[in-house]
């Protein structure tokens, strides 16, 4: 026993004639005001620091990024092929860039649904409790893999292997990197899916099944439709979360900023050449100005997806016992 | 046991304030503001974020070195916070512990990872000196001499006409040091059959007149170009001697460190790329270059046609700590740290 | 019911469906062992290898 509880026992058994009642009225209201006042302020703080914080990286995303559209003609910037920011006279074209970001979200999105969203069902519908519980870790310990990891095991394992064995050209191509972007979206696809899928209400499975139906036609017509606001914002989440991961598109797309003709060209999306060309970009000039103004357009990408899933989880959300 | 909780029945008005609300958590600020107001005033040169994007150093740094770092680094930041607790405590002797020498480095990015090294191995043996290093360009280290606002500008070209013009203006007569010759080889994929180029080839390789590699005799298959990105030093090099005013083929692949494109290279048998000497590993093939062979004795003779002197400018003949700093540099210690970081050192 | 057909049929498909959701779960926790057995098997020899000084 610690000496504090010790400690306690002697207040409580010197008090215990006097009750709950005298106990309390030693508190008076103004106290439980402040008690109550002071956590109230404290996370208002916390809340309004991270709002302020917010508003600052916008303001100045936006202060430098937009800098660079005196300089440049916006349809050139967006719509020109050509990025060679460092040569006399400098070519700022991110179509290719941003091509390259959208390929390669799409193809990833297109490896991870249909794993992410299949590992849900099962967990969900087939699994037994202890496949389910290891099964579940197993994921979740897939979201804890740092990027840059996932992003070398791409470039030393399946860019060499998918080269020797498709004989292509380069194994830094749009496939081997939404391969890995696969692999880090489908844990947030799959938890935020198997969360929906767990908030349909058990009555109307269960009405389901006393009407004769069978475990798939409960699943396909009850479950997935009841769940499909959750599933399509894990879809969008985890599109999104493809779209801004840097690490990975730097190591295993190849950089080569042109607008790809095939599935296994290189590609430069836009966080890769944020991240590669920041640190060497002379402070105030064009090509530092043209960097953020692609970050703008990858947070006004990233806000969209956003607001889409926000969107989704709204408009269909499941009416019933439970929401998720 | 049938206890009740202490909350219920406890006669003392609860008062949970956080411990932060006190004289213990203004202590705790007051050491915390104390420590990071000494840190920007007296030691700007810990607070230079080095702006690459494998924090200054390559690919194997991350893998070899990030434990050894973090411990190198938890302890000089231990000796500041000792440094910031003195200074707190005894407000009346802050000098004793300050450095009393300011040195200021600015100028080449290329130089960047190399000056920031020296500045940190030449601080720990030298308490009194406080060095900062910064990098934007070799141009702006240039200006920087000229208009006096560093003490020694980093650069990887030699000064221009116009530049020593407005020097002499000025009444400064700059003195150029070479501190490092920065040495590129180009290097293929160990099953490529190719041993030879010539730099008409490099340059028609990269800007994309030459796709195949029977076209320089080798098999019939697809060049991979694989490029550094066109801001980094590297790149720097192979545009100005190679390249000569062409653009880069779009779809040469730029990656973003030497350790990449080692890496990239070694992976892919129709790859060529290029790096720096000191990043040649047993997994690639360096390539000769008008039949000569990329080594140190060939780029110091000059016989290698693909290298690049660093300089160093001062304002004028160098004196006191900024002499002592330059002869650290081009000495055996200095020179050392030159060759770790991937250059060439110059004896 | 909707979804019409011989009971033989409604069983097929089901096993049909749950097959392919199987198909698919196994194949995320296959990448995850395969990811974790690499990062055990190719140890400080490999990098050693790769990034020499």
């Amino acid at each position: 026993m610690t000496p504090a509880m010790s400690e306690g026992d002697v207040q409580m058994s010197s008090l215990s004639a006097g009750g709950n009642q005298d106990s309390n009225s030693t508190t008076s209201v103004v106290e439980l005001k402040v008690q109550e006042g002071l956590p109230k302020y404290f996370f208002l703080a916390a809340a309004s620091t991270s709002l302020l914080v917010m508003a600052l990286i916008m303001i100045f995303l936006f202060r430098e990024g937009l800098a660079i559209f005196g300089k440049v003609n916006p349809v050139s910037f967006f719509f020109g092929k050509a990025w060679y920011p460092t040569y006399d006279p400098p070519e700022f074209g991110i179509l290719a860039l941003i091509v390259g970001s959208v390929s390669v979200t799409l193809f990833s999105s297109l490896v991870a649904i249909p794993l992410g969203v299949g590992t849900a069902l099962y967990l969900s519908v087939l699994a037994g409790p202890t496949v389910r519980e290891y099964v579940k870790a197993a994921v979740e310990l897939l979201a804890s893999l740092p990027s840059v990891v996932l992003g070398f095991l791409g470039m030393v394992v399946i860019a060499p292997a998918m080269q020797q064995i498709l004989d292509v050209p380069t194994g830094l191509n749009i496939v081997s990197a939404s391969i890995v972007l696969a692999i880090m979206a489908i844990p947030t696809i799959t938890s935020i899916s198997e969360d929906a899928l767990y908030a349909v209400p058990r009555d109307n499975l269960e009405a389901s099944y006393a009407l004769g139906a069978t475990r798939w036609e409960t699943m396909s017509r009850i479950l997935v439709p009841g769940a499909l606001s959750g599933i399509g914002t894990a879809v969008i989440l985890g599109m999104s979360r493809a779209m801004g991961e840097t690490m990975v598109v730097l190591m295993v797309a190849g950089g080569a900023a042109q607008i790809p003709s095939s599935l296994f060209d290189s590609v430069r999306p836009m966080p890769a050449s944020i991240a590669a060309e920041m640190g060497e970009a002379p402070f105030g000039g064009e090509h530092y100005h043209a960097l953020f103004a692609i970050g703008i357009v990858l947070f006004l990408m990233t806000l969209i997806f956003n607001l889409v899933a926000t969107y989704i989880s709204n408009r269909f959300q499941q009416k019933g016992a439970s929401t998720l | 046991m049938g206890r009740p909780a202490r909350r219920e029945n406890s006669g003392i008005p609860l008062r949970c304030y956080p411990f932060w609300v006190g004289p213990a958590g203004v202590g705790c600020l007051a050491l915390y503001a104390s420590v990071w107001s000494y840190l920007i005033v007296s030691k700007p040169g810990y607070l230079v974020v080095r702006p690459t994007i494998f924090g200054g150093g390559e690919l194997k740094m991350m893998w070899k070195t990030l434990w050894e770092n973090i411990m190198n680094k938890f302890f000089k930041m231990g000796k500041l916070i000792i440094f910031g607790i003195l200074i707190t405590v005894l407000p009346l002797c802050p000098s004793s512990a300050g450095a009393d020498e300011k040195i200021s480095i600015t100028g080449s990015t290329t130089a960047l990872p190399v000056a920031q090294r020296l500045a940190e191995d030449y601080m720990d043996t030298h308490h009194e000196v406080s060095i900062s290093v910064a990098g934007t360009g070799s141009g702006d280290g240039i200006r920087a001499i000229i208009d006096g606002s560093a003490d020694i500008g980093t650069s990887s070209r030699d000064m221009k006409a116009k530049e020593v013009a407005l020097a002499l203006e000025k009444g400064l007569k700059p003195v150029k040091q070479v501190i490092a010759l920065d040495c590129i080889v180009p290097v293929v994929n160990s099953d490529n059959p190719l041993t030879d180029l010539n730099l008409a080839q490099l340059r028609g390789i990269y800007n994309g007149k030459i796709r195949n590699w029977k076209d320089v005799g080798g098999n019939d298959k697809p060049i991979v170009a694989i490029s550094r990105d066109s801001s980094s030093g590297t790149f720097e090099v192979w545009q100005e001697k190679i390249l000569n005013k062409d653009k880069v083929r779009p779809d040469a692949q730029l990656q973003a460190s030497n350790g990449a494109v080692a890496q990239a290279v070694a992976g892919n048998k129709y790859a060529i790329g290029y790096l720096g000497i000191g990043y040649l590993n047993s997994n690639l093939k360096p390539l000769k270059v008008n039949g000569v062979t990329a080594s140190f004795e060939t780029t110091k003779t000059k016989v290698y046609p693909i290298f690049r002197e660093l300089f160093m400018f001062t304002r004028g003949k160098p004196t006191g700590p900024v002499k002592a700093f330059l002869d650290f540099v081009k000495g055996p210690k200095g020179q050392k740290i030159v060759r770790e970081e991937g250059f060439v050192a110059i004896n | 019911m909707t979804g019409a057909g011989s009971r033989r049929y409604r069983m097929m498909t089901e096993r049909v469906a749950f097959g392919v959701i199987r198909l698919l779960a196994g194949l995320v926790v296959i990448t995850l062992g395969s990811i974790v057995l690499f990062f055990a098997l190719s140890g400080c020899e490999r990098h050693q290898l790769v990034f020499p000084d």
